[in-house]
C-alpha cells in the first residue's frame, strides 16, 4: 500500500501543537522540519509523492502522535 | 539492528569558521513495494530510497545529516545545535564543561561521540559515512 506524502503533511499540520519550523532542499532531496508535541525536532522527508509505512510510523512516534498509527496504518 | 554505532560529531574553530566533521550509521530495511526504508539512530532521522545500494543510501544520508547541521548553523545557533546533539546522546570528554562553553558560543575543538546503543527490529547491516563542512562562526 502506498501512503500519500501530501495528505500525511496535511494531517500532521492540522494537529494543534505540531509546529512547522523550516523546509530544507538540496540535491533533489526535500525535508520539512517540525517541532513535535513534546518539543522534539523531527525531520520529515517529502522528496517522493509517497512514503513507506516504516517512515510514517517513525514520524508519528517522533511527533508524539503514536495514537494515530492504528488508524493511519491499519494494514501494517 | 543491534549495534552500537561509532557515530560522532566534531567541531573545530578555524579562522572565522567552524569545521564540523561527522560520522553516522544508516540502517536500511527493504519494503514489500521495493522501496528501502532507512534510519539513522544517532540523528534520529528516517528517510527512504528508491535505490538499495550502499552508495546511494550513504549519499542521501549525508545530504540529510548536513541539512540537520544547516538547520541550526544557517542561524548561527551553536547553542541550539549543541543542546540538540546532547539531547540525542552525543557526549564529549568533560562533557558538562564543554557543553557549557559551547552554549556561551565559546567554541573549542571537541569530538562528541554517540553513546546510545539503539536496537530496532528488521533492519540490516549499517552503512557508515563521514562528511565535513565549514560553517560561519
Amino acid at each position: 500500500m502506498n501512503y500519500d506524502t501530501h495528505l500525511f503533511i496535511e494531517i500532521i499540520e492540522s494537529i494543534e501543537g505540531v509546529k512547522f519550523l523550516r523546509s530544507h532542499s538540496s540535491e533533489g532531496i526535500h525535508i520539512r522540519a517540525y517541532q513535535g508535541l513534546t518539543g522534539r525536532l523531527v525531520f520529515i522527508e517529502t522528496t517522493y509523492e509517497d512514503f513507506t509505512p516504516t517512515e510514517g510510523k517513525g514520524y508519528l512516534e517522533q511527533l508524539g502522535l503514536s495514537h494515530l498509527i492504528p488508524s493511519l496504518f491499519p494494514e501494517e | 539492528m543491534n549495534t552500537k554505532a561509532p557515530d560522532f560529531i566534531s567541531m573545530q574553530p578555524i579562522g572565522d569558521s567552524i569545521r564540523v566533521h561527522w560520522q553516522f550509521t544508516v540502517f536500511r530495511k527493504k519494503e514489500k513495494n521495493g522501496r528501502t526504508s532507512c534510519y539513522i539512530p544517532s540523528f534520529d532521522i528516517y528517510f527512504s530510497s528508491k535505490e538499495n545500494d550502499k552508495e546511494s543510501i550513504g549519499r542521501k544520508g549525508t545530504v540529510i545529516t548536513r541539512m540537520f547541521i544547516d538547520h541550526f548553523m544557517i542561524q548561527k545557533d551553536i547553542k541550539g545545535f549543541t543542546l540538540e546533539i546532547h539531547k540525542r546522546g552525543f557526549r564529549t570528554t568533560n562533557d558538562a564543561h564543554i557543553v557549557s562553553e559551547f552554549i556561551k558560543n565559546n567554541i573549542k575543538k571537541a569530538k562528541f561521540n554517540f553513546h546510545i546503543s539503539d536496537s530496532k527490529e528488521g533492519y540490516g547491516d549499517g552503512i557508515i559515512q563521514q562528511s565535513e563542512i565549514d560553517v560561519a562562526a
